[in-house]
């Protein structure tokens, strides 16, 4: 008698995990380097949940539950900032930076240089080169990001160009594996970074958000119109209820 | 309802966002202004389910986990020190730095009253050294590390 009220509630409180997703989307609709999020639900059986009115096989209750969000890890786009040590990936490759916890890496290029003059995320943490951190000079000017990560600059008034590192760029078989930690970082868990060889980095450029703002919108007008439907079956569940106990329990006079 | 502080901080961050656009929006004809952009970064992730947990006994492993974000905050509005576009005025004391130089100012040391602002124009004062007549609204200092 009760199973439509449990499963009705099991289908909303997907849909309100479902709108956390969508709503942290949303918030990181302007995030430089962010990859959208998405909700994924599977069948749930319950073997002792039955409902013994049908007649046949058709007994078993399933509930919904979220199985997982996995992660739209596609190219977003890239805004020209004109900016020298502004660097996005073209490609699957994420950049290595060094965070309190060891290895990090991210999709989002804004650098900027620190006091000691070497490049840094907006966070401070250090951009890893593939040998070492990238270290300036304090007379570096024109500073050039080739597409394989080779950074050249010319220093004082030299006439030919001095490297000061390559950008270190890492690839995942898996990148779903990796685990967002906040701050645009992910943690690479069990996957094995390799080294990228097919993406490339366009200077000058940030990635935008890959998060689709209308389609969120879409996605939580959806999710309501589901949320208010199933209060409504709930609601009139419950008022049949209501009837049946108020007409069953009506002794005639 | 998680989603629900989750969108503040999303509106939170718009807001500023919309503050530093109408900055720079508001110093559009500002002498020697460089722009200001906001950077954002997502907030640390509730793991309710961790990608790559075992999932059952005979050690399969779950494929996709359960993460929900927390939002949305502004790490910094960084300054975009491009060049800006320079304009011929037919003044002999109007200068403008091609590349990534800065006029060194000497600030007075104590200043006793709020200095007026001005735009950025050079006049001869009474010591006939180039000074900037009133305070600047640029820093004063010398480059010393490349700058983006």
């Amino acid at each position: 008698m009760q199973n439509a009220l449990l499963i009705g509630l099991s289908r909303q409180m997907t849909l309100e995990r479902q709108m956390d997703v969508i709503a942290n989307n949303v918030a990181n609709a302007n995030t430089n380097g962010f990859k959208a999020d998405h909700s994924l639900f599977e069948e749930f059986f319950n073997s002792n949940a039955r409902e013994d009115n049908f007649i046949g096989s058709d007994r078993r209750v399933s509930y919904v539950q979220d199985r997982g969000t996995f992660r739209d890890v596609g190219q977003g786009p890239m805004e020209p900032t004109n900016n020298p040590l502004d660097m996005a990936i073209d490609g699957n490759a994420y950049f290595a930076v060094q965070a309190n916890g060891g290895e990090r890496y991210t999709r989002d290029g804004k650098f900027s240089l620190n006091s000691t003059g070497q490049l840094v995320t907006s966070d401070g943490n250090l951009v890893l080169g593939t040998s070492s951190p990238i270290t300036f000079q304090p007379t570096d000017h024109d500073i050039n990001v080739a597409p394989d990560g080779t950074i050249t600059v010319l220093e004082g008034t030299a006439k030919t160009d001095s490297i000061r590192g390559k950008i270190r760029m890492a690839t995942f078989d898996d990148p779903t594996k990796l685990t967002k930690l906040g701050a645009n970082l992910y943690d690479v868990g069990s996957a094995v970074p390799q080294a990228d060889t097919k993406s490339s980095v366009r200077q000058g450029y940030v990635e935008k958000s890959n998060v689709n703002a209308v389609g969120e919108m879409s996605r939580m007008v959806e999710v309501m119109r589901s949320y208010t439907a199933i209060a409504n079956l709930l609601q009139q569940q419950s008022d049949l209820h209501k009837s049946a106990i108020e007409k069953l329990a009506d002794v005639p006079a | 309802m998680q989603a629900l502080h989750t969108a503040a901080t999303g509106m939170a961050a718009q807001e500023l966002n919309v503050q530093v656009i109408s900055n720079n929006i508001a110093n559009l004809r500002t002498t020697g202004f460089k722009k200001q952009t906001a950077a954002f970064q997502d907030l640390i992730y509730e793991h309710v389910r961790r990608v790559g947990a075992q999932s059952s006994d005979q050690g399969t492993i779950l494929p996709v986990g359960v993460d929900i974000g927390g939002g949305v905050k502004t790490v910094g509005t960084p300054r975009s020190m491009t060049q800006g576009t320079l304009s011929q005025t037919g003044n002999d004391l109007d200068l403008a730095v091609s590349g990534e130089g800065f006029f060194k100012i000497l600030m007075p040391t104590a200043p006793t009253s709020t200095p007026a602002t001005a735009p950025s124009r050079w006049t001869i004062r009474a010591a006939s050294s180039p000074r900037k007549a009133t305070r600047c609204s640029r820093r004063s200092r010398s480059r010393t590390t490349p700058r983006a």
